[in-house]
């Protein structure tokens, strides 16, 4: 099963001092997982996520001169229009935002496969990390303290956010938008100037195809996982009019 | 390098809901109670979304927020307030939001 986009959200800036966020994001598919960034005023603090409810896992994490950005990643989330929060400390109030997007036909294992950060100050922004698996999408985003980027670059699609002169969430959620080779991979984007930077990135892996058989019944064709003594394999099941 | 700041007086945490106009981009905003904001979070939480207002829709909720006595009870840039704890929280020009402590504030100036 193939890697697909499935949705966007989140893609508005918050200018308060504030230390928590919410917006609405609508999965559906299957072999679901979504991904969220989110960006806080202050080095050095932390953020938890949660979708309907559900914890999201920290998936990397990483600081500029003013801000630091989080990816955070859930597998299996809920179908439907739920609610991404964000949340940082009391003590910790200051602008954040965030972006997400939501991916069906992807592996759900607990973690990702691999992960990477990047920080710099340059007019240009490639945040990458050493993907480990075959058939793999990246992940990621930037905050920039240029105010957004200008334009994605090579291998990079930006679902949400982050481009200049537009009133959406300065931090970006972007992707590979297709399958990546394994070793090191990257997120690439252009900032209309040379300006501090701060990416991160993760690789996912698509869901294994489904070992199943053709079984051929009273009422048609159904499929079924047959399990062998030594495992789950594809077999021929001699029925009582052939070879199905 | 020391920067001048206003205070403005603390008045406590908001809870805000944000909606925007997706033609004109015009955002407006509505506070909510802590109670209204916290339950969105939980699971099954979407049902208590705000409606939209009109040619506005709800875009995101927020919280925590340092509301002060300005118009809107954001803190502006180049402001700062004092709060209850004895930190203060400012919003600097092109440095964004940090906190410090009272002392860190002299004859409103700070060093950044």
């Amino acid at each position: 099963m193939a890697i697909a986009f499935d949705a966007k959200g989140g893609n508005f800036t918050n200018t308060g001092t504030i230390t928590t966020l919410t917006w609405s994001h609508t999965v559906s598919g299957s072999d679901r997982i979504i991904f969220s960034t989110g960006r806080a005023s202050n080095t050095g603090n932390d953020m938890t996520a949660t979708y309907n409810g559900v914890s999201m896992t920290k998936t990397a994490t990483v600081a500029g001169t003013n801000d630091r950005i989080f990816l955070f990643t859930l597998h299996a989330p809920a179908t439907g229009a739920n609610n991404l929060v964000l949340t940082k400390p009391s003590f910790a109030a200051g602008q954040m935002d965030g972006s997400s997007a939501s991916y069906t036909g992807a592996k759900q294992t607990s973690t990702v496969d691999s992960s990477g950060t990047a920080t710099a100050t340059s007019a240009s922004c490639s945040v990458s990390t050493t993907v480990v698996a075959s058939n793999c999408w990246l992940v990621g985003g930037v905050r920039t303290n240029a105010g957004g980027v200008s334009s994605d670059g090579s291998g990079t699609t930006t679902r949400s956010g982050a481009f200049i002169g537009d009133t959406s969430s300065q931090t970006c959620i972007s992707d590979s938008n297709g399958n990546v080779s394994t070793g090191s991979q990257s997120l690439n984007w252009t900032l209309p100037e040379s300006n501090n930077w701060y990416a991160v990135v993760a690789s996912f892996e698509t869901a294994p195809a489904s070992n199943l058989a053709n079984l051929k019944t009273l009422d048609g064709i159904a499929k079924a996982n047959i399990k062998t003594i030594n495992g789950v394999a594809i077999a021929s099941i001699k029925t009582y009019d052939g070879i199905a | 390098m020391k920067i001048k700041l206003t205070k403005r007086n603390y008045l406590g945490e908001g809870y805000w809901h944000y909606f925007q106009n997706p033609q004109t981009k015009e955002v407006i905003r509505e506070e909510c109670t802590k109670e209204e904001y916290l339950r969105m979070g939980e699971k099954g939480g979407a049902k208590y979304n705000p409606k939209n207002k009109g040619d506005f829709v709800w875009v995101q909720s927020s919280g925590g927020e340092i509301n002060v006595d300005t118009p809107t009870k954001e803190l502006g840039e180049n402001e700062y307030t004092e709060t209850p704890d004895g930190s203060v929280f400012f919003n600097v020009k092109g440095k964004g939001h940090g906190r410090g402590k009272k002392e860190d504030v002299v004859n409103d100036k700070i060093e950044i």
